[in-house]
């Protein structure tokens, strides 16, 4: 169904309001959505955006299905003018739950910053810096890139930012890339006139600290642009921190950045400045050689490498082909090198070392009654290790309560069925389960007291 | 030739995981005295949370955003110290009681801007100039010298940290002294229509003001922090008239 009449749409709530237009929810497609346009909409190019999948080989076009929200159908109004576009909705897993249980969009912001951090304000534990699943995220962000550029009329993306590449490591790091729409398909070089013509007039703004600075102000991003968000995205997920990197290219034209590695089994490879991933991260973030940029298939091979040494599940992809920059194509303006973690960590910093405390900036002698924080941990420097064994007990408390909501639904509804009409059978079933479960944790919780109890009273 | 002189001028030191933005702290400044008690103080209340839910659930605005709460009547205290409000587990509720010192209110904001701006620089936090945002119903109860004083010392031109200030008045609020605070800045000061129920300006004030605050922080990233007055349909802007 590539193109609908809005008659035939049962629209549903609002979901979100936005410059461009409304989204809503669609009860009887509870995967799709639909964004109303505000404005006009240039329809021929909307519905080459919703046929441009077609062009892909399968094994990409699934790619694209399966990590992003590109639009299903065009949806015309009765005059035949476009007035909006049915798009898939991201799945659940690409969500978290902060700890007052309500289930929020896994942006980038999460990873992009100590992990001690999300783990403190929201309960949720995100993967210590090393992790094989942060450089597993960023190798599927190069793969669905790499789908986006397969094809002479390749498309550009133009905002990659926090909030629309989304992620998951319930089935294995995965991400989905939303915000579609605003794709625009690139001419293909073979044939200009093709996608050209109906390029959207609309202005395509970057998200400000997502941005290129190569692209001046009021300008249109670019596929190069989709490049610099790859390696930004790479420095800022394996990195955990927030580099404000934009700025210091503005203001300074060259850039050196220094990633922290943690000591683990990629470490000695990663630690080498030649390895491959920094060389591209340096060229991707370049502005003098925005030109050449590396295309998003030549991170998947390295990426891959670096997860099969951490134990990851990707195993490198070989068939792609290597692509290891010639001399004359390195970056002259951008310089990324590995330092090891805890020296980063712990060696004086001339902005000053932070602590969390110390970012509250509780001023000295301030009242202290009515109000909460949440508990501090102590102030000495965190190397990789404190940080996993962290991240390790908030884990289990999470499962830990997830077990007793888990519990609690369990036998209301199996209080429901047994209170309903008609057959029982399944019921009973599930009380008699549930009778199984409830007696073996009281066996368990009496052991456990009888531990305690019982050298008491010989005592 | 020219590259190598490039390289030479440029301060070369290398953009570590450490570095970070320059945070906007917003002191938001609550008239509580007695004639706010019932329904207006409540409605305060029933407000404030939103402002955890708007800036502290959201990781990307939490990070370049800082707020703190300054109540005020006979005296004024800091019910929130300067805060990351997605570490903040709960605001505290308001009480409403005795009367309107903005003098005891100036004092106070000018010294917590002082101490939390050491506190956040020895922590290696860069600031923004910093917003206050006073919100009351009524007029000063101290003599008008007194906080005319308290306000000049605040507002000192020669006082680096001075902060941008924002004022929005409704009940017996008086138009020209919310003027006098803001400097006679155009856009600065808001006042409610004549006669309306503060119960209904409050939670229209305050949740404008969090989405206002909410999208400075894009602004930040930008690399210049800019505050909106929140666009209010109860309240308009004081008219700042023309020099001669």
């Amino acid at each position: 169904m590539r193109r609908l009449a809005l008659g035939e749409l049962r629209v549903g709530d609002l979901l979100a309001q936005g410059g461009e237009g409304s989204v809503y929810q669609l009860p009887l497609q509870p995967h799709l959505v639909f964004k109303a346009f505000r404005g006009d909409a240039d329809r021929g190019y909307l519905d080459d955006l919703v046929a441009w999948p077609d062009l892909l080989a399968e094994a990409d076009a699934e790619v694209v299905r399966s990590s992003a929200a590109w639009p299903v159908s065009v949806v015309a109004g009765e005059d035949g003018r476009a007035v909006g576009l049915v798009m898939p909705r991201a799945p659940r897993r690409f969500s978290v739950r902060h700890r007052d249980g309500q289930r929020r969009l896994a942006t980038l912001s999460y990873l992009t910053c100590d992990p001690d951090r999300p783990a403190r304000a929201y309960g949720i534990a995100v993967p210590p810096p090393g992790d094989a699943g942060r450089y597993g995220l960023v190798l599927a962000l190069a793969k669905l890139l790499s789908a986006f550029d397969s094809v002479d009329t390749a498309v550009s993306h133009g905002d990659l930012s926090t909030k629309n590449v989304l992620w998951s490591l319930e089935r294995g790091p995965e991400v989905y890339v939303i915000d579609c729409d605003s794709a625009e398909v690139l001419a293909s070089p073979a044939d200009p006139d093709v996608a050209t013509s109906k390029r959207p007039a609309r202005r395509r703004a970057m998200t400000p600290n997502w941005d290129d600075p190569a692209v001046k102000k009021g300008d249109n991003p670019t596929l190069e642009s989709d490049r610099y968000s790859l390696g930004l995205i790479f420095l800022r997920v394996v990195g955990a921190a927030n580099f404000p990197v934009q700025a210091r290219q503005r203001r300074e034209g060259r850039l050196n950045v220094e990633v922290p590695v943690p000591a683990g089994p990629a470490a000695k490879q990663l630690l080498d400045a030649r390895h491959p991933l920094w060389e591209l991260c340096s060229r991707a973030l370049s502005v003098e050689g925005a030109g050449s940029r590396p295309a998003a298939a030549e991170w998947v091979e390295p990426l891959g490498e670096v997860m099969a040494s951490l134990g990851g599940a990707a195993a490198p992809a070989k068939s792609v082909a290597p692509s290891r920059p010639a001399p004359s194509s390195r970056a002259t303006d951008v310089e990324v090198t590995p330092r090891p973690l805890a020296a980063t960590r712990v060696a004086p910093n001339p902005s000053g070392a932070r602590s969390f405390e110390a970012e509250l900036a509780i001023p000295p002698g301030a009242e202290t009654g009515g109000w909460r924080y949440k508990r501090a941990p102590s102030t000495t420097a965190r190397s990789a290790k404190v940080l996993d064994d962290k991240s390790l007990r908030v884990q289990a408390r999470i499962l830990w309560r997830a077990f007793w909501r888990w519990w609690a639904k369990a036998h209301r509804e199996a209080l429901r069925a047994v209170r309903k009409r008609g057959r029982k059978r399944r019921a009973l079933v599930r009380v008699l389960g549930l009778m199984a479960l409830d007696f073996a944790l009281v066996g368990v919780s009496a052991g456990l007291v009888a531990l305690v109890v019982s050298p008491i009273t010989r005592g | 030739m020219t590259a190598t002189l490039k390289v030479m001028t440029v301060t070369d030191s290398p953009l570590s995981a450490q570095e970070r933005y320059s945070v906007f702290p917003f002191y938001i400044c609550m008239d509580i005295s007695e004639s706010m008690s019932g329904e207006p103080i409540s409605a305060v209340n029933k407000q404030l949370p939103l402002l955890r839910a708007s800036i502290g659930s959201d990781p990307a605005v939490a990070e370049v955003i800082r707020v703190g709460i300054i109540t005020f009547s006979d005296t004024a205290t800091s019910v929130l110290p300067l805060s990351d409000l997605s570490m903040v587990d709960a605001i505290p509720e308001l009480v409403a009681r005795g009367r309107t010192s903005y003098a005891a209110m100036f004092d106070h904001v000018f010294k917590v801007i002082e101490s939390d701006y050491h506190a956040s620089r020895s922590a290696g936090d860069r600031w923004y100039r910093p917003a206050v945002i006073l919100i009351s119903d009524g007029r000063p109860t101290d003599e008008t010298e007194r906080w005319q004083s308290a306000l000049s010392r605040l507002t000192d031109p020669s006082w680096k940290r001075r902060p941008n200030i924002l004022a929005f008045g409704f009940g017996d609020a008086d138009p020209a002294v919310l003027s006098a605070v803001t400097s006679a800045k155009a856009n600065r000061a808001f006042v409610a229509a004549e006669g309306s129920d503060p119960a209904k300006v409050i939670p229209e004030l305050l949740s404008g003001l969090v989405q206002s605050i909410v999208s400075s922080s894009a602004s930040v990233y930008d690399g210049q922090a800019l505050l909106e007055a929140p666009q209010l349909t109860s309240m308009r802007a004081i008219h700042v008239d023309e020099l001669d």
